[in-house]
């Protein structure tokens, strides 16, 4: 019998960490409507991200009913990093509320997140998230009456994904036994390429990506645009460690690339012409993912750097350009642009904010997202032609969509009905705004940790 | 009557029996906009994958598949009755015609919408066995070959074609019931047929949960 080794429940590990997040959660669900359970909520967060950074041992590995968990230093910052983001949205959702639903079920899906980042296997991985995915799909629709575009669409998509996924880890199995077996490289890679492609939102599977930023919240979009692509993301990252030899497969390089260039393409233009907050959020989020996915395409170990970085900027990126769009929003009752008409001259912090938290996904000078573009610049000119043109432009048309907005902002003032400043989202959107240009200038002491981390 | 004789019973029948069931439910759930229909259709097809499957794998893998879909298909109905979804035959028009046509403003047996479906299911059906003969799944008879394919093209099908969160989830559930002909035959491990019955359950629900939310609505044009 080795259900649950007894080291794993007395010291320190993976899955004393998870049951942290668990013990706490019927609490949460038994006080979600009040203020105590948001406030519990952020406690909560705010102490797995602790505990998950400094108490709990990197990697030991743990043996369940034959699987392998390991808790490594990619889990532990990218589930610090997860839970610290959370922790802000639940602060937003306690000011401008998000649904009920979102403290005990973001939880529940942070620990199902840490679970498929800790265990060994793809297809074990890709059903965790997939039930990180069905529980996502009460968060999103929120009890709203009328459509579920945004959440049907998610739900479709992510569930496209795991058979892909679930042949993969077949195939790789497969692989360890019988190496000698050539074919098997391009199927694993295409099987990897589609299932992580869905997951990712690539464009053009980005369909849910664009449902999610029109139609939920504000700060739950945020919340999947940041989780989902990150947890994607890191998984990515074990496997090409794991398997080297994925990225070996004739044109399996150049075809990530080419990818994250189209996706980045695809997210400027599309940005650059919204009329609304939220759908210009979730085009910006799409151009970051493609320049995320050119780095990984890059496959230096200064691109592995430059990823968590880049994870790191968009999580601090999205959360400000969503506490700052909630805070217009309760004002204003829309995101449109023509319902934040002179918004900005009475409300000045989340107008930069906006911008402040747009200009970095583009990757403007003197904010944090320019260091990681500065760097990918540099890979894909070595790749010659005109790449690093496409690059720039596609950022160019995300700031364009977020200087339109601002445009929208100091217009002329219409009536509207003036409600009270909040004091922590303010405070909230005022340190993000620093921490988005203070990283921007200083970067070397951050740039320092992620090189240890992937040392 | 042990559970090795009723395997046993079970196994008298030819395997082409629920693969023609599978290939009939496929049709009526792209065929059929009727909830109560769609939902019996979608629990014989559960049906008709555990007898398939009791074929090829340990039985009691095979009747833990049938036994996520009989708490499925319940959760379906309820958040359908819930939702008061309203594509459902009246006494009256329960016919042949009823069935194909459904109700129309013309009173045309065959609607544009359904004679497209109806095409669309025979180039399906053409192309399925064209596939099950070029590309033959490889521990897989041939037989199976053909309602795995079926299956997860009239399951993408039935996505492309609709934008009701119910028959999405018909959908979806039906490319996965597809899916998992193959993939059982592969990855036999109970923890990852535990977690994947888990996640059909909560699929189920979550359809179920935008089944409701969506409310009654405009008549969906066929």
């Amino acid at each position: 019998m080795n259900l649950l080794p007894a080291i794993g429940l007395i010291q320190p590990s993976v899955l004393w960490l998870m049951g942290l997040l668990l013990v706490f959660l019927p609490f949460v669900y038994l006080l979600r409507r009040w203020w105590l359970g948001g406030g519990l909520s952020v406690l909560v967060c705010l102490l797995g991200a602790y505990l998950a950074w400094r108490a709990i041992p990197r990697g030991e590995v743990l043996v369940i009913q034959g699987w392998t968990w390991q808790y490594d230093d990619l889990t532990a910052f990218s589930i610090s990093l997860l839970l610290v983001a959370t922790a802000c949205l639940f602060i937003l959702s306690l000011n401008t509320s998000q649904g009920w639903s979102f403290y005990p079920l973001g939880i529940l899906i942070l620990t199902l997140f840490l679970a498929a980042m800790a265990v060994h296997h793809l297809g074990i991985e890709a059903l965790i998230i997939e039930l990180g995915v069905l529980l996502s799909v009460f968060i999103i629709q929120g009890g709203r009456i009328g459509s579920t575009r945004a959440a049907s669409r998610f739900l479709v998509m992510m569930t496209l994904a795991v058979p892909f996924l679930l042949l993969a880890a077949w195939q790789l199995e497969q692989y360890q036994t019988n190496q000698e077996n050539t074919p098997f490289l391009s199927q694993v890679a295409l099987l990897v390429g589609g299932g992580f492609g869905i997951w990712l939102g690539v464009a053009p599977l980005h369909g849910w990506l664009s449902g999610i930023a029109a139609e939920a919240k504000a700060g739950i979009a945020a919340f999947i645009f940041i989780t989902f692509p990150c947890v994607a993301i890191i998984i990515l990252l074990k496997l090409l460690q794991s398997a080297s030899w994925l990225l070996e497969v004739p044109h399996a390089v150049n075809i990530i690339i080419f990818a994250g260039l189209f996706t980045a393409m695809v997210g400027g233009l599309f940005a650059s012409v919204q009329r609304a907050f939220g759908s210009l959020m979730g085009y910006s989020a799409l151009f970051d993912l493609g320049i995320m996915l050119i780095a990984v395409g890059l496959g230096t170990e200064q691109a592995g750097t430059m990823i968590l970085f880049a994870l790191l900027v968009r999580a601090i990126a999205l959360v400000l350009i969503a506490t700052s769009s909630a805070a217009f929003e309760s004002q204003s009752g829309g995101d449109r642009f023509l319902h934040m008409k002179g918004l900005a001259r009475r409300r000045p912090v989340p107008a930069i904010g906006l911008v402040v938290g747009g200009l970095t996904l583009a990757g403007a000078p003197f904010t944090a997202g320019f260091i990681s573009r500065w760097f990918l610049l540099q890979g894909v000119a070595s790749m010659g032609g005109q790449w690093p043109l496409l690059i720039l432009l596609s950022s160019l048309g995300v700031a364009i969509g977020y200087i339109r907005g601002l445009g929208a902002l100091i217009e002329t003032p219409v009536v509207m009905v003036t409600v009270p400043q909040k004091w922590a989202m303010t405070v909230m959107i005022l340190s993000l705004i620093a921490l988005c240009v203070g990283l921007g200038l200083f970067p070397q002491s951050v740039l320092t940790m992620m090189m240890e981390l992937t040392g | 009557m042990s559970l090795q004789a009723i395997l046993n019973f079970i196994r008298t029948f030819p395997l082409e029996l629920p693969v023609l069931l599978l290939f009939l439910t496929g049709s009526l759930l792209v065929l059929i906009r009727d909830w109560r229909v769609s939902i019996v259709a979608l629990l014989a097809q559960y049906l008709a994958m555990g007898l398939v499957l009791a074929h090829l794998v340990r039985p009691e893998i095979a009747f833990a598949k049938v036994l996520v879909g009989l708490f499925i298909c319940p959760m379906l109905y309820l958040s359908a009755r819930q939702a008061g979804w309203r594509y459902q035959l009246t006494f009256s028009q329960f016919g042949l015609r009823a069935l194909l046509g459904q109700r129309t403003l013309t009173g045309e047996a065959f609607p544009p919408g359904r004679a497209f479906r109806l095409i669309l299911l025979l180039l399906l059906g053409v192309t399925t066995f064209s596939l099950a003969q070029t590309y033959p799944i490889d521990n897989l008879p041939q037989v199976v070959s053909v309602a795995v394919y079926w299956l997860a093209a009239t399951g993408l099908l039935i996505l492309m074609l609709t934008e009701e969160s119910l028959k999405l989830g018909h959908g979806m559930l039906t490319a996965i019931i597809g899916f998992e002909l193959w993939y059982t035959t592969l990855e036999q491990s109970l923890f990852i047929v535990g977690l994947w019955g888990a996640v059909n359950l909560l699929l189920a629900l979550a359809v179920g949960y935008l089944t409701a939310v969506r409310g009654v609505k405009l008549e969906e044009d066929y």
